[in-house]
């Protein structure tokens, strides 16, 4: 990004090729309309560029990229209340081996829809990124305890929402969830 | 997830099989587009760059060369200023020193040796020895050694004479400039007077007279009587007081 900031524009593409999937992915799979998403992706990455002359070296380029993502995701969460796509739960009878890879990625896309905003972007940050969770409380602009807590919540969600697809186990689902709420009252206790 | 202990292997398993979605080719293409426009926008090219470097570097010089241009100018004019002031204070000071002024035209004259030596008691024979002896050779050379011994002692108190004339000459100079200013300052404060006396509501008759009596006090009657002429024009009533008068005329001012 430095060079990119002193005119080099080859350093530009390598820097985009290397981040423009996890970008993009981090984009839309917070807003689910994909035109959206898409115009939210080119806005990030117009804005990236504008201010590319008052990135400095002590930061992390991948925080202060993701941190202007947050803030443009944020700013389109103020504007349009998203809309939660409708997808119909399959029974759990379904037995798992018919479950293609693709259902699969489906149903795991259709559970992440169901996350709270702020849980489903902590998920996606570890997903997507190699920042740690100091660094996505940076981003997202949070405690370093609330960022572990969204995370927790964020899986244990996953879980059992895959759990009901018949993906995983229902025990394992049942326990991770049961260790959340644990964890949730013994907070609400303190 | 990869910096928490974690042990949901299922999850990380299950979503990297997502990590497929890439955005649009077009997309691309346009935030490329974008970013290159802004960097032909925002940096200047390399030959602009040193265009402006040039341009300040010639400004800088410039500067530099004006400002000692000036300076030697102001010295110029400085040592210019000095010369005339020089010039004008000591011009016969100069043709005393000078032996090619204009002013001592005893240096032209090819007789000058004897004409200072007969002025200084020296005798023809002195000055025409060293001749004689040398077409005499070597007997007589004690006789020579002696008689330049005898110039060379004579030759000492002529040039401490002509040291001390020169000297005088130029107290006399000093002193004539001395007198020639003085004189100049006394008919500027004279003219000062009579342009105080004359310039309007300044002076009144009182003040005029008390100017008179200060120069009659200081011995300048010319000024004292270009004054009184004054007053008598400006303020024909005004009675000046006998005193005045009385000294006025006895200078010879009325």
């Amino acid at each position: 990004m430095l060079k990119y900031g002193e005119g080099d524009a080859r350093a530009f593409d390598t820097l985009y090729g290397r981040h423009k999937g996890p970008m993009y992915r981090y984009v839309v799979r917070q807003v689910t309309d994909l035109e959206l998403a898409n115009d939210l992706y080119q806005d990030l990455w117009g804005r990236i560029i504008r201010s590319s002359a008052a990135y400095k070296k002590s930061a992390k380029w991948t925080t202060w990229a993701y941190r202007i993502a947050h803030n443009l995701v944020i700013d389109h969460y103020r504007t349009f209340k998203p809309v939660e796509p409708e997808v119909e739960a399959i029974s759990s009878e379904t037995p798992p081996s018919l479950h293609e890879q693709k259902e699969l990625s489906q149903q795991l896309s259709h559970c992440m829809g169901k996350l709270p905003a702020v849980q489903r972007e902590v998920f996606l940050l570890t997903q997507e990124t190699d920042l740690n969770l100091s660094m996505i409380s940076e981003v997202v602009s949070v405690s370093h305890e609330a960022v572990k807590s969204r995370l927790r919540y964020a899986k244990s969600s996953l879980k059992d929402c895959l759990a009901r697809f018949g993906v995983i186990p229902t025990h394992s689902a049942r326990a991770s969830s049961s260790l959340s709420n644990n964890s949730a009252n013994s907070r609400r206790r303190t | 997830m990869k910096n928490e202990p974690s042990k949901d292997d299922f999850l990380d398993k299950l979503y990297a099989q997502k990590k497929h979605e890439q955005p649009p080719s077009e997309l691309d293409e346009q935030i490329r587009a974008r970013a290159l426009e802004h960097v032909d926008v925002s940096r200047p090219s390399s030959l602009f760059k040193w265009q402006r470097v040039l341009s300040v570097a010639a400004v800088m010089v410039l500067s530099v060369y004006l400002f000692f241009d000036v300076n030697d100018f102001r010295r110029e004019e400085a040592s210019e200023a000095l010369m005339d002031d020089y010039n004008l204070v000591v011009p016969s000071m100069r043709g005393v020193q000078n032996p090619s002024s204009a002013n001592d035209s005893r240096e032209l004259d090819p007789a000058r040796p004897s004409v200072l030596m007969a002025e200084h008691g020296l005798s023809e024979s002195a000055s025409a020895l060293p001749d004689e002896l040398s077409s005499k050779g070597s007997e007589i050379a004690p006789r020579l050694n002696s008689q330049q011994f005898a110039v060379s002692s004579e030759a000492e108190p002529l040039e401490r004479s002509r040291a001390k004339q020169e000297g005088d000459l130029i107290s006399e100079l000093v002193a004539r400039e001395s007198r020639e200013v003085t004189s100049k300052k006394s008919s500027l404060n004279k003219s000062q007077a009579i342009a105080e006396a004359l310039s309007g509501n300044a002076h009144s008759a009182e003040s005029t007279l008390a100017d008179i009596e200060r120069h009659l006090a200081k011995g300048e009657i010319d000024s004292a009587g270009d004054l009184y002429q004054v007053l008598k024009e400006r303020f024909p009533g005004f009675e000046v007081p006998d005193s005045v008068v009385e000294s006025l005329r006895k200078n010879g001012e009325l």
